[in-house]
């Protein structure tokens, strides 16, 4: 047990008595190198794992519900009372856009009904000004992409299946990602959410109880009834992106 | 230091035996590091699935923002610089876009004036449908879905004034509101086409005018739907305004409504 800076003279023979004066790995050194191996590839999966989930769209766009300046329910107008989503959003078949109603719209209702409720003080405040009520629009696709609604709905592409159960809704959430494959999805193969145009603004439509089709027996049909377009220009860039 | 198996009695003792462990094992805090990171991983993971959970208030973050928000009005949408906040210009009154001018006076009011201006009161409602329009089933059912979507609500899907908003407004004893016309009353059978017209244009009574919600061509096949139903359906007899008219229905019928 000396304090001898001498190197040793062979490999393992001098280990004992030198052993103090070196510095020794320890001996779980040794499964070091499995182990960060391991660490590697799990940081490696779970890295990109991870920034592909967060980036999303399922993760960022769906369940966005943003707080309207007056509490309109579309569960009560569409779902209860029925009214049809054209009734308000008169402009979706003749337009590219379906257009938020003007507010002389619910006063065609609210003049008489609940005209005096505080939650339509800004309705009616709007309504007396001329200033326009400021909705937030929750389904918002990037500018470069042109979405055309009456080209969709004169083809039997139902509210339902971009906006959801929007008559189960009190407050509009946005439930489809609305992200480009999510769109191409339906681009690819139309006939699998096509339907009759006259049930486009229907919830919960189905089209093997409605018409006794399969539906993609169905959707085929109206394909080839209403002209829709082939999956050459259906997936076409300038198709959308123009 | 040596090891246990230099000495001569090849058992370790106890105090050994801990000493031989730990330099076997690497020290506590590497592998309790270890563990932490490892169920660290998963805190990122459950936030992504709360997020994906719950609704949200706040609008989607943008990693890349490309051209998502290029600098362009929208439909509908706002601009601070405008008075009235609005992006778009209202056209100038009266403006008629182009190719969208119409003469025909009978077929966009549905009556006619003295001078021909609309702002004169009316001299004679129209008796039949305009005949430019197509009068064939392609008609009555596009009034059929068109009074679906704006009358029914109130008048009911077969006009018997029993609509969904019009039963919640008596239920909810609204004292302003006006309960739905029956359109199968005689009342409204003894008024003329273009008076029917009319009044989906510019509205009647405690209802709404609908000319800015539906085509011109949109409510003359409302109307049609309209005296389809008052054909198919029979005569409705409720309303006190009726109550006269009824008496002399089948007469009245024919002279008014040729």
């Amino acid at each position: 047990m000396t304090n001898i800076p001498e190197p040793p003279a062979g490999e393992g023979d001098s280990a004992g008595d030198h052993s103090k004066t070196r510095f020794q790995f320890p001996r779980w050194a040794n499964y070091l190198f499995p182990v960060l191996l391991l660490v590697a590839i799990g940081v490696m999966t779970y890295i990109p794992l991870l920034g592909t989930l967060a980036i999303s769209p399922d993760t960022r766009a769906v369940g966005y519900q943003p707080q309207q300046p007056v509490p309109f329910s579309h569960a009560l107008h569409a779902g209860k009372l029925q009214l049809d989503c054209r009734y308000c959003h008169s402009t979706v078949e003749s337009s590219a856009y379906a257009a938020v109603p003007p507010t002389q719209t619910c006063l065609n209702c609210h003049a008489a009904i609940k005209s005096d409720s505080p939650k339509l003080a800004l309705v009616k405040e709007s309504f007396e000004s001329g200033d326009p009520l400021r909705w937030i629009k929750v389904h918002d696709v990037p500018d470069f992409v042109y979405f055309n609604h009456a080209a969709h709905v004169n083809k039997g592409v139902a509210c339902e299946l971009c906006h959801g159960r929007i008559d189960q809704m009190d407050e509009v959430t946005q439930v489809q990602s609305l992200s480009m494959a999510w769109c191409l999805e339906c681009h690819r193969a139309p006939e699998q959410s096509l339907r009759p145009r006259e049930f486009v603004t229907y919830m919960g439509w189905d089209a093997l109880t409605a018409t006794g089709k399969s539906q993609s027996e169905l959707g085929s049909e109206l394909a080839q009834d209403y002209h829709v377009q082939p999956q050459h220009f259906m997936t076409s860039c300038s198709t959308c992106h123009r | 230091m040596s090891t246990y198996q230099e000495e001569r009695v090849p058992f370790p003792s106890p105090w050994r035996l801990v000493k031989e462990l730990r330099l076997r094992r690497p020290p506590w805090w590497m592998v309790a590091l270890l563990i932490l990171v490892v169920i660290g991983t998963w805190i990122p993971l459950a936030l992504i699935y709360q997020a994906r959970q719950q609704t949200s208030r706040l609008p989607r973050i943008h990693f890349f923002h490309d051209m998502d928000h290029q600098p362009k009005f929208g439909p509908q949408s706002g601009h601070p610089w405008y008075v009235d906040g609005r992006a778009m210009r209202q056209p100038i009154e009266g403006t008629i876009a182009r190719g969208k001018l119409e003469h025909d006076q009978e077929y966009l009011l549905g009556y006619v004036t003295q001078d021909g201006t609309r702002s004169s009161p009316p001299i004679r409602f129209v008796t039949a449908l305009p005949e430019r329009l197509p009068q064939d089933n392609a008609l009555l059912s596009r009034g059929r879905e068109r009074f679906g979507i704006y009358c029914a609500p109130c008048h009911g899907s077969q006009g018997a004034g029993d609509g969904q908003v019009n039963q919640a407004a008596i239920a909810l004893e609204e004292g302003k509101w006006v309960p739905a016309t029956n359109l199968l009353s005689q009342m409204v059978r003894d008024r003329a086409d273009g008076q029917l017209f009319q009044a989906i244009s510019d509205g009647v009574r405690s209802m709404p005018s609908y000319g800015s919600q539906i085509s011109v061509r949109d409510r003359w096949a409302i109307v049609a739907f309209v005296r389809d139903l008052q054909q198919t359906l029979p005569t409705a007899a409720d309303s006190e305004p009726t109550a006269q008219t009824n008496a002399a229905s089948p007469s009245q019928q024919s002279t008014s409504n040729p």
